[in-house]
């Protein structure tokens, strides 16, 4: 047996002990032999170290998919759970849901001419409540108490009964807090939980049920995420009740529960997709796509309320193009859209408060080069404990080949979530 | 019960794609992840990185589903497959009589595919074009898509003993054509 084939056994693991000793023997004192072996080894490891040459593009597998009238599953639709009946349907349903109230909060509550960040549905409660004149304002913090600053407020006031604050306490205690609650003359109401309305047969016992709560943490923690539009929609309740009993219960007095902006996490953490479009058209489409493409997350830090920085990481592609002249003085143009992490930093600014613009810098690095992008869009504060974010973006990626320079830019939209 | 079809084996895979449509579309998909990258390599190195390489490369699956529907006996999936494939590929050589175009080769490699080594593997490519088709094929059914002796041997109606020595050869003749390419790129290394 020659030399080459006792290497080509060797590699292909069927040589016997025998064959590798003469093998090794011959190796020992023969640099031409030693050179040989690791050419083979070259050559033959070129076509796995190369393999993604030989993927069957994009297209030809959708080809073949749709010919045979199938649609092929990416990888999450190859996930057992997500094979289920319940989970395909129940999904989009779940999404859309979330989209139309998505939508509805945009276009039906953020856009209120009175838009204020924090407390956008009270002000219009203020303006349609029933006149106040002679009604009687308590307000009530965490503790139960009436509100030192209310107090020093109905002092100065002109007020029919000792025991209550005038309307303009009562206006400056609904600006100051996120949760009202609605007491009639001879029946207490005021909001659960849940929302929803509760009476009580006294005064006293609506006082220990806040005493309750304050005394529950799980209680406490739902109190405090009552959103504004079960404010709003509280509100309405109750018009609609004295408007069917010709308001023969007066209101008389109002009760508030502080809630306390302070106690706001500084970390926030945000998910963000972005279809994203080049401004140089290609059809190049990547061998193998990821299926977390044109998605990031961050994490950021919130220096102040409008002022935030942090970590980003990010997949996506990019399309790049390039040139290098052959052997032979051939300019050969190399176009590729590769899939790209970027790991790097974000600052965002929060740059007008009464529209919330939200504005994003980040600076981030991946293995081709140095990734730029700028992001202008609107944060919209959502009836969920999720925000919303969307707007546009544009990005642009550095990289450099054979010592020259190039740039790739492209531009998007992106839509994410706050988680916290 | 939710399974996991990639954990089922060929022979069991090829049974499932006999029932009922939802379960057959999940084999037949199964099945052509784990062998669509071994058919293509092998088209497109025999035919190259042409049009029809992409169809002779659908064509191939096109042709195993229905041959499944129609009742057809596979023993060795991937051997069959490759031999679907290897058919398709000898009639449209035999009509053409087509040789790959390194300009398209070029064109192709260039345009989606960027990769580390691409000099030597360009030069390997071109290398198997200069080979006797018997050759060329036998390399990679072995060294691109990892077919075992055996099974090399029964895509190319070898005896066992006849499939390895064909290899081999491809081998050392690929070394041979490659010899002074390789001695460049050290150069220039």
């Amino acid at each position: 047996m020659n030399i080459n084939e006792l290497i080509l056994e060797f590699i292909d693991g069927t040589s016997t002990p025998e064959m590798d000793k003469s093998l090794f023997e011959q190796l020992a004192g023969n640099e031409v032999a030693q050179q040989k072996m690791k050419k083979i080894m070259e050559v033959e490891n070129t076509f796995t170290s190369n393999n993604a040459i030989f993927q069957p593009s994009a297209e030809s597998v959708n080809q073949v998919f749709s010919k045979l009238g199938m649609k092929k599953a990416g990888f999450f639709g190859s996930l057992p759970f997500l094979q289920s009946n319940f989970v395909r349907f129940s999904l989009p349903a779940v999404l859309t849901t979330l989209t139309l109230v998505f939508l509805y909060n945009y276009f039906f509550i953020g856009n209120d001419s009175n838009f204020d960040k924090d407390y956008k549905v009270l002000t219009t409660v203020i303006k349609d409540i029933p006149d106040l004149n002679n009604k009687f304002v308590n307000s009530f913090n965490n503790d139960g108490l009436v509100n030192d600053e209310l107090k020093a407020n109905s002092n100065k006031s002109n007020t029919n009964n000792n025991n209550g604050y005038d309307k303009n306490a009562y206006q400056n205690s609904i600006k100051q807090n996120n949760i009202v609650k609605y007491v009639y003359k001879d029946k207490f109401v005021g909001l659960d939980s849940d929302g929803k309305m509760v009476s009580f047969s006294s005064e006293k016992e609506l006082l220990n049920f806040y005493n309750n709560l304050k005394n529950n943490d799980d209680n406490q923690v739902v109190i405090n995420s009552i959103s504004e539009s079960n404010i709003l929609s509280s509100y309405n309740y109750i018009d609609k009740y004295d408007a069917i009993n010709n308001y023969q219960y007066d209101l008389n007095k109002i009760i508030i529960n502080r809630q306390d902006d302070e106690s706001n996490s500084k970390l926030s953490m945000s998910l963000m997709l972005s279809p994203t479009f080049n401004f140089k058209s290609n059809p190049i489409q990547p061998n193998k796509l990821s299926e977390f493409n044109n998605l990031s997350a961050n994490l950021i830090y919130n220096i102040s309320e409008d002022f935030g920085l942090g970590l980003e990481i990010q997949q996506e592609t990019f399309l790049q193009s390039f040139t290098e002249n052959d052997n032979f003085e051939r300019t050969i143009i190399y176009t590729q859209r590769p899939n790209f992490t970027n790991i790097g930093f974000a600052i965002n600014y929060s740059v007008l408060d009464k529209i919330n613009l939200y504005g994003a810098i980040g600076t981030n690095t991946n293995f081709s080069g140095l990734y730029n992008r700028i992001r202008i869009g609107r944060e919209i504060n959502s009836v969920f404990p999720t925000d919303f974010i969307f707007g546009l973006e544009f990005s642009t990626l550095h990289f450099t080949f054979n010592e020259n320079y190039y740039n790739s830019s492209k531009f998007g939209l992106f839509l994410g979530a706050k988680l916290w | 019960m939710l399974k996991n079809y990639k954990t089922y084996s060929d022979s069991e895979l090829v049974e499932l794609m006999k029932g009922k449509r939802k379960v057959s579309d999940k084999a037949f998909e199964t099945i052509f992840d784990r062998y669509s990258y071994n058919v293509n390599a092998y088209v497109r190195t025999v035919i190259g990185f042409t049009s029809e390489a992409e169809d002779i490369f659908q064509e191939t699956f096109i042709r195993f589903y229905n041959n499944v529907k129609n009742g057809s006996e596979i023993t060795n999936l991937q051997s069959y497959l490759i031999k679907i494939a290897r058919n398709m590929c000898l009639n449209y050589r035999r009509d053409k009589k087509n040789k790959v175009e390194v300009e398209d080769y070029h064109k192709i490699v260039n345009e989606e595919n960027f990769y580390a080594n691409q000099e030597l593997l360009e030069i390997v490519m071109r290398s198997l074009d200069l080979m006797d088709d018997k050759y060329k094929e036998a390399f990679i059914l072995k060294k691109i898509d990892g077919l075992k002796f055996e099974e090399v041997a029964q895509v190319l109606d070898l005896t066992l003993e006849g499939a390895k020595t064909r290899v081999n050869r491809a081998r050392i003749k690929l070394l041979e054509i490659l010899e002074p390419y390789i001695k460049d790129l050290e150069f220039k290394e």
